[in-house]
C-alpha cells in the first residue's frame, strides 16, 4: 500500500551543530539546563539571549523576537560548526513573524488605513527570519522559508537533505522559529481549548542547525524523515513500519524515543506508538517548552545533544538510573491528528 | 523653533525606535541619513508618514524627499514653512 | 495546468487575454478598504460567495480566498493533465502563499476572542491552511508542503517540485501558489511607497510602481517515466531552476541584480542551455522604479548585447505575489506551445540607463526555451527555465 513512499529520503546527513532558543535556559551554554522549569504559567515566554552579541542595535531596532531568536541561534549554531558562509539557508515557521503583523494589521484597523508605516509590513513577512540571515552573512546562496504549521521546519530540513544529496551543498543552515506575539495566540489557545488540543501554554522559540556532508565532528546523524499529512490512528503501525523499514532500521534498533505529547486530546497518538517500544525509555518534551509550530526544532535539538553527550540524558530525568548513551532515537511529532512527522537520529 | 527641533527630535526616535539615543544625543545640523544618525530608505518612508501625520504635509517621492530630511534644522524649516497642521 | 487571474479562469482564456491585449485591471471592489474604487488591481471579478458555490463548498465552510482560489485552479490542473482525484494518493503538493488567510483574518480580528460565529476563522489564518485545503479536495496524501518567500514563493514551489522529482522522493507533484487580494498587502505596499495609481507600465522610463493582483496557478509535474506511462500530454519541461539570495535590503533590490544575476546563471546552468538559447524572457518586471532597473542590469549581465525578446505580464494580471512564480510559468508554457512572445502593456520610453526596450505586441518567434523570473523581499531570486515538449 505504501510501497511508494514519496516524502522519504533514505540518504543520510550530518547535524554538525545545534542550537536552541526556549522557555528553558538552552542556549547559554547549549545544553540541558540543569534545573528545569514545566511551563505552568498561561504562556511560556522564550528566554532571550542577550542579543547585542549577535545583532548591531542599529539592526535591531526594527527586529521582533522572532527575528532576533532566528538570527541569533543561526548565528550560533554556524560559529559552532565552524562555518562561515553557508551552501543555503533554509528557515520554518508555523505563524511567522506574528508581532509585526498584528502590528500593522492593528495599524490599519485603528487608523483605518491611513498614516501606515511600512516598517512592520516589512518585517511580518514570513521570510524575513531567513531573509534577513542571509543578508547578515551576505550569503547569495539558496534560501528558502517553509510555513506549513507544525510540519514547517521537518519542510525545511527536507529541503536541506535534498540539497545534500543532490550534491549541491556541503553545509547548509537550517531551523525553525516562532514567536508568541501579543493576540494571535490567544485566539490560537482559544480553539484549542474548545478542542482539547492541547493543555499545555502557548510557546515559542527557535532552533538553529548546520546540517553536513561530513562526518567530521558531527553531533548526530539524520538517517531518515517524513512527514504525512493525514494518518488514522489505525494507520500508525503500518506507517512506522514501513518509515524503519525504508530507513533499513529494525524496531529494536531504536533506545529512546522522543515525543511531543501535550496532554491534548490527540495523545493517544503517541500512547500508541509508545506500546510498539515496550521497553524503551521515552522523553516528552513539551511541557517545558509549551506548544508551538516550531517545537519539533527544539526535540531534534534535544535528540543531538543526548546523542553527542553521555551525561545529559541523566540531568533530563535524575530518576534515570541507567547511564547508557542512547545510540539511536525516534522522535515522533502530530498536531491535532494531522501532521505527522518521523525522525531518526543516530549517534556518529 | 527650538521646540519645534525638540518636538522632531523625540518624535523621531519614538518612530524609529532609535533605542540607544535621546534627543540630547543627536545635533541640530547632525546628517540624519548615512554616517551621521545612519537612517535608510526605511526610515525614510517612516519620516513621510510623520510628516503627514503631525505636520500635515504630504511628500510623494521617497527620492527627493532626502533633501527635506538632510539634518533637523533643515526638516524642522521645512516644517515651519510648509505645515498646514 | 490550471490558473484563475483577472484576465481569466483557464488557461486558453488566458491566452486569449494575453495575444488581444487585454489587461485584467480595473478599480478594486471586492474588498471593503478606503482604495475601493480608487487603485486599480488585477482582481477576479467574483465574490467568495460565488467563487465557493463554484467550488461547491458548504455553508459552514471556513475557506478563504486564498484557499478557494487555490483548490479552483488546482483542481482544473488535475483535469488538464487527465487526472482524477482518485489517482492523485500518492503524489506530492508544494503551494505558496505570502499571507496566508489574511484576507479572512483581517475581517474579523477584532471578533476572534468574542464571536464564535467567526472564529473558525482563526484556524485558516495560518500559511499552512490552504495547502491543505487544496490536499483535501484533491486527495493528495503524499509529501504536502507550504512555501512562502514573498514574490518569488510560486517559482520555488516549481523548483522544489522539480527536486523532488529528479530525486525520486516523488513521481508526481502539484505545484504552484495563491494569493487573494488583502487590505493588509494593499496597505503595505501603498505604505513602501511603490504601489501606482494608474495601470503599471514594466520597464519604462515613467514606470511608477506595481498593482496588486490575486490569483492562484498549479502546474502538475511528472517524471518522464510517469508521464510515458499513462500516456500523458506533455505541455512543456521544466529544465532549469535557480534559486540565490540577493543579499543586499530587505525590499530593494541590489544596483546591479546580484540575486537576479546568480538565479538565471543557476538555472542555466541547471539547463545545460546556453543564454543564447533562450528565446524568451517572461520577466519579473513589478515596474517598480528599482526592480525594473535592476533586472535589466541582470538581464544585460546574462545575455550582453543579445537580448531576447522579453516582457513582463503584470499589466495583464497586476503582481499576484506567491502565485506570481506560478502564473508566469503557465503563460510561459502557452508562449512556448503557441509560438508567441507576450506583449508588454503600457510600454513608451526605455529606460535612461538601459534602454533596453521589451516586446509590446505579441510577435511569433521560434519557441524552445523560455526563462521566467520571479524576485522577491527579502532577496529571494528564483528563475526557472520552461522548455517546448
Amino acid at each position: 500500500m505504501y510501497n511508494l513512499n514519496p516524502e522519504q529520503i533514505v540518504k543520510a546527513v550530518y547535524i554538525k551543530s545545534a542550537v536552541a532558543i526556549s522557555a528553558q535556559d538552552t542556549f547559554s551554554d547549549n545544553r540541558i539546563p540543569a534545573e528545569l522549569m514545566p511551563a505552568t504559567i498561561s504562556v511560556a515566554n522564550a528566554i532571550q539571549p542577550e542579543y547585542k552579541d549577535y545583532i548591531s542595535p542599529a539592526s535591531a531596532r526594527r527586529m521582533a523576537p522572532a527575528v532576533k531568536m532566528g538570527i541569533a541561534a543561526a548565528s550560533r549554531a554556524l560559529s559552532l560548526a565552524k562555518i562561515s558562509n553557508p551552501d543555503g539557508i533554509i528557515a520554518g515557521t508555523g505563524m511567522g513573524c506574528l508581532m509585526d503583523t498584528e502590528k500593522f494589521l492593528n495599524n490599519i484597523l485603528e487608523n483605518k488605513e491611513e498614516f501606515i508605516t511600512p516598517t512592520s509590513f516589512i518585517q511580518s513577512t514570513h521570510n524575513t527570519v531567513a531573509g534577513q540571515i542571509g543578508i547578515m552573512l551576505d550569503c547569495k546562496a539558496y534560501n528558502s522559508t517553509y510555513v506549513h504549521g507544525s510540519l514547517s521546519f521537518e519542510s525545511a530540513l527536507v529541503d536541506a537533505q535534498l540539497q545534500i544529496e543532490e550534491g549541491a551543498a556541503k553545509n547548509i543552515l537550517v531551523g525553525a522559529v516562532d514567536e508568541l506575539g501579543i493576540e494571535f495566540y490567544q485566539h490560537t489557545s482559544l480553539r484549542n481549548s474548545q478542542r482539547k488540543s492541547t493543555t499545555l501554554p502557548a510557546g515559542e522559540g527557535a532552533a538553529f542547525f548546520v546540517i553536513s556532508d561530513d562526518k567530521e565532528q558531527a553531533m548526530a546523524q539524520l538517517t531518515a524523515l517524513e512527514t504525512i499529512r493525514n494518518c488514522g490512528i489505525d494507520q500508525l503501525q503500518t506507517r512506522l513500519h514501513t518509515f524503519l523499514t525504508q530507513s533499513k532500521c529494525k524496531l529494536t534498533d531504536i533506545d529512546l524515543l522522543v515525543l511531543g505529547n501535550n496532554g491534548g486530546k490527540w495523545d493517544t497518538y503517541y500512547d500508541r506508538l509508545r506500546a510498539f517500544f515496550p521497553n524503551i525509555r521515552s522523553i516528552n518534551y513539551k511541557p517545558l517548552t509549551g506548544e508551538h509550530h516550531s517545537v519539533s526544532a527544539f526535540a531534534c535539538w534535544l535528540g543531538c545533544i543526548l546523542l553527542s553527550d553521555r551525561s545529559r540524558l541523566n540531568e533530563w530525568d535524575n530518576r534515570i538510573t541507567d547511564n547508557t548513551k542512547p545510540r539511536l532515537i525516534l522522535l515522533y511529532n502530530q498536531s491535532e491528528g494531522m501532521n505527522h512527522s518521523f525522525m531518526l537520529l543516530k549517534e556518529c | 523653533m527650538e521646540q519645534l527641533k525638540l518636538e522632531l527630535k523625540e518624535n523621531i526616535i519614538e518612530a524609529l525606535n532609535l533605542e540607544e539615543f535621546t534627543a540630547n544625543d543627536i545635533a541640530d545640523d547632525d546628517a540624519l541619513f548615512g554616517d551621521g544618525l545612519g537612517l535608510d530608505s526605511i526610515d525614510a518612508l517612516e519620516l513621510i508618514v510623520l510628516l503627514d501625520k503631525d505636520y500635515g504635509i504630504k511628500l510623494t517621492d521617497p527620492e527627493s524627499s532626502k533633501e527635506i530630511f538632510k539634518s533637523i534644522n533643515v526638516l524642522a524649516a521645512y516644517i515651519d514653512q510648509n505645515r498646514t497642521k | 495546468m490550471g490558473i484563475i487571474s483577472a484576465i481569466g479562469r483557464t488557461p486558453e482564456e488566458h491566452l486569449s487575454s494575453l495575444v488581444q491585449a487585454k489587461s485584467g485591471l480595473r478599480k478594486l471592489q471586492h474588498i471593503e478598504s478606503i482604495y475601493n474604487n480608487k487603485i486599480p488591481v488585477g482582481e477576479i471579478n467574483s465574490s467568495n460567495e460565488q467563487l465557493a458555490k463554484d467550488l461547491t463548498l458548504p455553508e459552514d465552510h471556513n475557506y478563504t480566498r486564498t484557499a478557494i482560489l487555490g483548490c479552483l485552479a488546482a483542481k482544473h490542473a488535475i483535469r488538464d493533465a487527465g487526472l482524477l482525484t482518485s489517482n492523485l494518493k500518492n503524489d506530492a503538493l508544494i503551494s505558496a502563499t505570502t499571507v496566508g488567510g489574511m484576507d479572512m483574518t483581517e475581517r474579523y480580528f477584532k471578533e476572534f476572542g468574542s464571536n464564535p460565529e467567526v472564529q473558525k476563522y482563526i484556524d485558516s489564518h495560518e500559511a499552512g491552511d490552504s495547502t491543505h485545503k487544496i490536499a483535501q479536495q484533491l486527495g493528495i496524501e503524499g509529501f504536502v508542503t507550504t512555501i512562502s518567500t514573498a514574490c518569488s514563493s510560486g517559482a520555488n514551489a516549481l523548483m522544489l517540485a522539480a527536486r523532488l522529482i529528479r530525486s525520486g522522493m516523488a513521481e508526481r507533484v502539484i505545484a504552484g501558489g495563491t494569493d487573494a487580494l488583502s487590505k493588509f498587502t494593499v496597505n503595505g505596499f501603498n505604505s513602501l511607497m511603490i504601489l501606482s495609481g494608474e495601470a503599471c507600465k514594466p520597464f519604462d522610463r515613467h514606470r511608477d510602481g506595481l498593482n496588486l493582483g490575486e490569483a492562484a496557478a498549479y502546474l502538475v509535474l511528472e517524471s518522464e517515466t510517469a508521464a510515458n506511462r499513462r500516456g500523458a500530454r506533455i505541455r512543456a519541461w521544466l529544465s532549469g531552476y535557480g534559486n540565490a539570495n540577493d543579499s543586499h535590503h530587505q525590499t530593494a533590490s541590489s544596483p546591479e541584480g546580484d540575486g537576479a544575476f546568480l538565479a538565471m546563471n543557476a538555472a542555466l546552468k541547471s539547463s545545460g542551455l546556453q543564454a543564447t538559447q533562450i528565446d524568451y524572457v517572461n520577466a519579473h518586471g513589478t515596474a517598480t522604479p528599482n526592480n525594473d532597473l535592476s533586472e535589466s542590469k541582470a538581464l544585460l549581465r546574462i545575455f550582453g548585447d543579445a537580448i531576447p525578446p522579453f516582457s513582463s505580464t503584470k499589466p495583464f494580471t497586476g503582481h499576484t505575489l506567491a502565485a506570481a512564480g506560478a502564473v508566469e510559468a503557465v503563460f510561459s508554457i502557452l508562449a512556448l506551445e503557441n509560438g508567441v512572445v507576450l506583449p508588454n502593456l503600457n510600454y513608451k520610453e526605455p529606460i535612461r540607463e538601459t534602454g533596453l526596450q521589451p516586446a509590446t505586441v505579441c510577435i511569433p518567434n521560434v519557441m524552445q526555451h523560455v526563462l521566467s523570473n520571479s524576485f522577491g523581499f527579502g532577496g529571494n531570486c528564483t528563475t526557472l527555465i520552461l522548455s517546448k515538449s
